[in-house]
């Protein structure tokens, strides 16, 4: 007999919630946007060889455009789809403030969730898999990178492909 | 969620060792461990030998001068002898323990490589080697100004022999090549590869049996390679000891590579002189709990047959793409079953690996999703990573009717229904 846990509504449901599918099928900020003073910033996951860019197109501190491409599982790819949506219109300092909270909340931090806008608060199953961790941060780390780092923009290398 | 077509308890495609040999599998009964070209499980036998030995026996071996140490002595040696006799080398002393495959590689590529191999040469391994089995050649091959060349595969996975015999010429020192792929399973055909070799060149040929040792019955002596390196964690063994066969002519040939105690015969105040083959090669304290071990392991192994682990692993694999058929969208990697270790390395359209493995290990299915330190052959397939599962003698049909089940329920989830 299959035990509770091969029935698919205890944990594996938790973290593979309908948002977290609906982001994955059709992510949000796909592509890096077409800017000549976009910033962009990589992060690679050894354990799968997945790849991910994150660019960014400051004006003054603001985000004003945010978009990711390079290919990822579905959770690397929805939480870079609900990166985008929730970054775009904040400060740096905002988003920098966002992609720290997140980072608490994936690990196992709860309390953060009540400041996690839009989708983000479905992320929360991951918390339960280490070894899934680093997929959902690849995005929010690049991020991190592309705005924090270089007071220049970053040439933008050629596409990552997919 | 599809019901199993044969029910638990039925002899059909039972295992071939009894799980509850295995402490970890009888302590899980749910456990579904299809990651054994990881690592395998380990049966009690095994773990008794390693408490044996430090209940019993332990205390330096080649040091002391008392019966304690004899002892240790004794059973590293005899388990030196097990091993070998095991792998078909008849003369013990031609195998060298390491800590696995990995160090093996490095020690044939430092102690006959750097004192064989310079610029204008080549060097010759596959687009399907683990890395272990790949980077200490390319390195070599850096280091020294060799050329390093990489044989390129058929469509299913299997060496291109063509491509090898196009490679081989009077300039290629060294040939190295894996028995059993780990991350598609394909068998190499050994005879063949030795007779393309030794007909156009002097070379060195190397064979990475991490995968083939577990699985395949091995003779080294008939076998016509100069060098077999294995893993013991992957035959049972337990994990820190493995070790690399090799003929007499090509071992007198190497240089010794790591310097220390026991290997040396004379130690003067500006240079020194070596022990004899395989102490020459085994410098400081041997892991003579491993070894013992791993003797244990093999002997577990050969009370089995190594033929029947291969007809057990093969009739399984039938079984499972049989199963297997009835998923939607599942592209199974490597050559067909009849030249495929017990490894079925997939995609499923739409599913990630990673998500994969999460799924299945909520099902208590354990698989291996990612690159399999095969990054070389992942660039040729056009992925970053495949899943892998992988089988032994204590897997039986329930554990591939869970992969079967889990596989479904990761595109039910995955939306993709037809
Ligand atoms: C084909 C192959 N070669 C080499 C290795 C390296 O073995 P180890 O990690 O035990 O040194 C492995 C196992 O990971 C393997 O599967």
């Amino acid at each position: 007999m299959p035990d509770a846990r091969a029935t698919g509504t205890l944990p594996l449901a938790a973290m593979y919630q309908e948002r977290i599918l609906e982001h994955f099928r059709a992510p949000h900020g796909r592509g890096l946007p077409e800017d000549p003073a976009v910033r962009v910033a990589e992060r690679r996951n050894p354990l799968c060889g997945d790849a991910l860019r994150v660019g960014v197109v400051l004006r003054g501190d603001v985000i004003e455009a945010v978009g990711f491409d390079g290919s990822g599982c579905s959770i690397a790819t929805a939480s870079a789809s609900m990166l985008t949506g929730t970054v775009r219109g904040q400060t740096v300092a905002e988003a920098l403030r966002l992609a720290s909270s997140v980072e608490r909340f994936l690990h196992g931090d709860a309390h953060v969730a009540t400041e996690l806008p839009g989708d983000l608060p479905a992320l929360a199953g991951v918390a339960r898999h280490p070894q899934r961790v680093g997929c959902a941060r690849m995005a929010w780390q690049a991020l991190t990178e592309a705005i924090a780092d270089s007071a220049e923009p970053l040439p933008r290398a050629a596409a990552v492909a997919q | 969620m599809t019901t199993s077509l044969i029910a638990e308890g039925t002899t059909a495609h039972a295992s071939l060792a009894p799980r509850h040999d295995f402490p970890l599998l009888a302590e899980q009964p749910a456990l579904r461990y299809l990651d054994s070209a990881a690592t395998s499980q380990k049966p009690q036998v095994v773990l008794d030998a390693l408490t044996g030995f430090y209940a019993t026996a332990n205390a330096n071996p080649h040091r002391g001068a008392y019966a304690l140490s004899a002892a240790a002595t004794d059973a590293y040696h005899a388990a030196r002898a097990t091993i070998a006799r095991f792998l078909g080398a008849a003369d013990p002393e031609t195998l060298v323990f390491t800590r696995g495959t990995t160090e093996a590689m490095n020690l044939v590529a430092n102690a006959w490589g750097a004192a064989h191999v310079q610029a204008g040469d080549e060097i010759v391994v596959t687009a399907l080697e683990h890395h272990a089995n790949f980077i200490p050649w390319q390195q070599l091959a850096k280091r020294t100004g060799a050329t390093f060349r990489i044989v390129e595969l058929t469509a299913d996975q299997r060496i291109d022999l063509d491509h090898l015999a196009s490679l081989l010429s009077s300039r290629t020192r060294v040939v190295a090549i894996t028995h059993v792929s780990n991350a598609v399973g394909a068998i190499t055909p050994v005879h063949e590869v030795v007779r393309l070799v030794r007909a156009h060149t002097n070379a060195l040929l190397v064979l990475d049996g991490a995968q083939g040792a577990p699985h395949l019955p091995v003779a080294f002596d008939t076998l016509g390679v100069d060098f077999y390196a294995f893993s013991g964690h992957k035959m049972l063994g337990p994990m820190g000891i493995g070790g690399v066969i090799g003929t007499r002519a090509r071992w007198a040939e190497c240089q010794p590579w790591q310097f220390g105690g026991d290997m040396i015969e004379w130690v003067h105040d500006q240079d020194s002189t070596w022990n004899v083959l395989p102490y020459r090669f085994e410098a400081g304290t041997p892991n003579a709990a491993d070894a013992v071990g791993l003797a244990a392991g093999v002997q577990y192994l050969a009370a089995l047959d190594m033929a029947a682990v291969r007809a057990h692993e093969l009739a399984l694999l039938d079984y499972a793409h049989a199963r297997l058929a009835d998923v939607e969208g599942l592209h199974i990697f490597g050559p067909p079953p009849a030249e495929r270790s017990g490894v079925l390395s997939f995609a499923l359209a739409d599913v990630h690996p990673h998500d994969l493995a999460t799924i299945l290990d909520e099902h208590g299915v354990c698989i291996r999703a990612g690159h399999h330190c095969a990054q070389p052959l992942m660039r040729r397939l056009g992925v970053s990573a495949t899943a892998r599962a992988s089988l032994y003698v204590y897997t039986d049909a329930r554990d591939i009717d869970a992969l079967v089940d889990a596989l479904v329920h990761a595109r039910r989830i995955f939306g993709a229904t037809s």
